[in-house]
């Protein structure tokens, strides 16, 4: 029997080649996803075996162009071909049939450093619509290395069998790469003058176009070439000579280049269609372009407000029905309790979420199969560019509107990872549907109910004006944190605009998948945690906090025992402990409770609002709302929720970090507490500050 | 003329691009002298610019248009083509 062996290769190509689909085909669903240590990249691995039992773990690196990285995404490739070298057995290159030349840069440089490579020529399917020939032979003997056609699109004529043969040859042509000793370039272009010469007889087994990359982009790992190549370190490093010669080199590659695919590559002109041109014409236009994207985004916006709406309440009714199943069958004890309120709870809490994130994912993977993605960079990048954001940060932050969970999750899209990090920082910040609840309670209590200007509901424009605030502060944070996150790299606007194409259903289905999946055990399961925690602290507190006092002469409610116990409870000692705090606000103790609870979800705060004031029914706002208006201050006999007090509310609500949902998010897509304490200070911290400083003036 | 003054389906050859402090990247993509281009569409906010280059379809930004320097290409050609 043949040895079992892993083989560890990485998957490499330019962006917009299919390399994630191709990922999918071979590892399916079975892939780990983590980050590289202290950037928010995500480091995707699976897993696949050969016929003969070789078991191959295949890592897919970022997209990228060349090994001169432009972003921390490109820059972690140069690292992991650089500084990873004995941790990768081989290298599968990923190429675009429509643009094999620029694609074969990459692939020259790959091949320099010395990789077993092999190349699959994606989209072979188009082939012959677009009039492009190529000699596979001809070209696996010019550049020494096994070269395959493959297409990961299923077409419907000739099946799915022609595919998965395709893709099935390619695999068991892995192998061949470590049979083949793949052709080098660099060494006969003569550039690296004396310096590189110089050192070389000190690092004999190292490829000299290594130790050229380690050299020009030696600002990319001081530290480990201070340690390991010292030499380098050394080196006189002048930059202007330096990018002459790198052109110097991107010339003499594509004069190669040139030469191979001039045996290898027909193209017949006479079949361009100019078809994705012309779609263009339509969806870029200045009017057309950004009505249909406002159209886009509607749908979108409609999908997660309205649509999720319904499967949520369904999971809502379900949860709640086996809580009141399982509470009427288990024995009415604190385990019970724990099982119910805690964990099925905690649950429920987890994948209610799930509806909104399917729908959003469902829309952003087709936008992005289809091409379109890159259409919305375009047309919103002069807009949002000044904030130091993407174009496609308008995703996040309109999602956001709806829900900060799913919003934060569909920052993943953006490339460049700081315009990624700020999107998902400053999302939070929008007004989410959760603090409806508390704005139209409050807005009911200090707002008026009246028209100004004759026709302008003045309560509605308070509304508006909170909305405006948190568009304002999130686009105001994210010029903050432009100009605080410090990135090396100076921002240019480049961008390819792929083919339109028909999205291939299976790879929406596992963007979709993928993204519930790490929701749901990811954050999910500090969601769980969370809520069991801030269960047990409104539920439990010292000795004989559930038994009113006997001081008491006739008989509580059951309303009325609600709020005795909420309030005795541990939650509400830490509520009453932290009044000193919020006094300033204008806030008593009752709010303080409801502020705290209210991290579980912002609309939490009306719920709470409802048992200390013992209301009973929930669903009524109206007697809630009754209950507060009369509800004064013992001490100075003012009305607690005062005009002053209101807005000290509102402005609160509209800054601060209420929610452990999001923090848990930010945590799992980051995959460092780092970022979820410092959104929720800094938005903790602007809200008691504005809060403090509306009450102040206004009481 | 500068590579921001083409006007919609105008064909030019890029002529001095490898002199100008313009990052590699682009000439990776394919955007090095003597190559035709042609502008497809502005963005509606007026940058960025989108070109075909080569056989590339790319979205430049106005740091990077505002400094390539462009040939245009003379009517005749473009029929012949």
């Amino acid at each position: 029997m043949k040895q079992k062996r892993k083989l560890k290769i990485a998957l490499v190509g330019n962006p917009n080649t299919g390399k994630t689909s191709l990922f999918n085909k071979l590892t399916g669903l079975h892939k780990k996803i983590g980050n590289y240590p202290g950037i928010t990249v995500h480091r995707v691995s699976g897993q696949f075996t050969l016929d003969d039992g070789t078991e191959i773990e295949l890592i897919d690196l970022p997209g990228t162009y060349s090994l001169h990285p432009t972003s921390k995404d490109e820059e972690v490739v140069l690292k992991e071909l650089l500084l990873n070298r004995e941790k990768i057995d081989g290298i599968l290159m990923v190429a675009d049939v429509n643009n094999l030349k620029r694609n074969l840069i990459l692939l020259h440089e790959i091949q320099d450093l010395g990789f077993p490579v092999m190349l699959a020529i994606n989209m072979c399917d188009e082939m012959q619509k677009k009039g492009i020939k190529i000699d596979v032979d001809k070209l696996r003997e010019l550049l020494q290395i096994p070269v395959t056609l493959v297409s990961t699109k299923k077409s419907k004529a000739d099946g799915q069998h022609k595919g998965k043969g395709k893709i099935h040859k390619m695999k068991e042509m892995i192998p061949e790469m470590f049979k083949m000793s793949s052709q080098k370039y660099f060494k006969h272009y003569g550039l690296t003058g004396t310096n590189i010469d110089f050192i070389k007889p000190d690092y004999p087994d190292e490829p000299v176009y290594k130790l050229w990359l380690l050299y020009t982009e030696q600002d990319k790992f001081n530290n480990e070439i201070k340690e390991n190549y010292p030499k380098i370190y050394y080196l006189p490093f002048d930059p202007s000579t330096l990018k002459r010669l790198l052109q110097k080199e991107v010339i003499k590659r594509y004069r190669d280049i040139n030469r191979i695919l001039k045996d290898t590559y027909y193209l017949d002109k006479s079949r361009a269609t100019g078809l994705t041109e012309r779609i263009d014409r339509v969806l870029l236009h200045k009017v057309w372009g950004i009505l249909i994207f406002m159209l886009i985004m509607f749908l979108v916006f409609q999908a997660i407000f309205t649509w999720a709406s319904v499967p949520m309440d369904w999971i809502d009714r379900f949860f709640s029905q086996i809580n009141i199943f399982l509470k009427s069958h288990l024995p009415e004890n604190q385990l019970t309790d724990l099982l119910t309120d805690g964990i099925v709870s905690g649950i429920s809490g987890v994948l209610i979420f799930v509806p909104q994130i399917t729908l959003l994912f469902l829309f952003i993977a087709l936008l992005e199969e289809m091409g379109y993605m890159s259409r919305i960079v375009f047309l919103m990048d002069r807009l949002m560019q000044p904030f130091g954001l993407s174009g496609k940060s308008v995703v996040p932050l309109l999602s956001g509107t709806a829900c900060a969970v799913p919003a934060i999750m569909s920052a993943r899209t953006i490339e460049n990872s700081k315009e990624r990090l700020i999107s998902m920082l400053v999302t939070p910040f929008i007004t989410c549907s959760a603090r409806l609840p508390v704005y139209t309670i409050i807005i009911a209590l200090v707002i008026p109910n009246k028209e100004i200007a004759g026709f302008i509901n003045l309560q509605g424009l308070v509304l508006l004006g909170l909305y405006f605030l948190g568009f304002a502060s999130a686009l105001l944070s994210s010029y903050v944190l432009s100009k605080l996150i410090k990135s090396k790299y100076k921002r240019y606007f480049i961008l390819e605009m792929p083919e339109y194409k028909a999205p291939i259903a299976k790879n929406v289905l596992i963007t979709v998948w993928d993204h519930v999946k790490a929701f749901v055990f990811g954050a999910g399961r500090i969601i769980v945690a969370f809520s069991i925690i801030l269960w047990f602290l409104a539920t439990h507190g010292p000795a004989g906090f559930d038994k009113p006092s006997f001081d008491k002469p006739f008989q509580l409610s059951s309303s009325e025992q609600a709020a005795y116990k909420l309030e005795h409870s541990y939650l509400g000692i830490m509520g009453k402990s932290i009044e000193p705090a919020i006094k300033p606000l204008g806030y008593d103790w009752k709010i303080g409770i409801a502020l705290l609870t209210s991290f579980a979800a912002r609309e939490v705060f009306v719920s709470t609002l409802s048992t200390i004031y013992s209301v009973g029914n929930t669903d009524d706002d109206q007697l809630l709302r009754e209950r507060m208006a009369t509800e004064r201050n013992l001490i100075t006999g003012e009305k607690t929720f005062s005009f002053a007090v209101g807005i000290s509310l509102l402005l609160f609500y509209v800054f601060a970090m209420q929610c452990f949902s999001t923090l848990a998010t930010l945590k799992n897509e980051t995959k460092t507490w780092k970022w979820s304490v410092i959104v929720f200070f800094y938005m903790t911290g602007l809200a008691y500050i504005t809060a403090f400083l509306a009450y102040q003036i206004l009481s | 003329m500068k590579l921001k003054d083409l006007k919609p389906n105008q064909k030019a050859i890029i002529v001095n691009c490898q002199e100008k402090p313009l990052p590699l990247k682009l000439m990776e993509m394919g955007c090095v002298d003597g190559v035709e281009v042609t502008l497809l569409n502005k963005a509606p906010f007026g940058t960025p610019l989108y070109f075909m280059i080569g056989d590339t379809r790319i979205a430049l930004g106005k740091e990077i248009v505002n400094e390539i320097e462009v040939e245009p290409v003379a009517h005749e050609t473009e029929t012949k083509a």
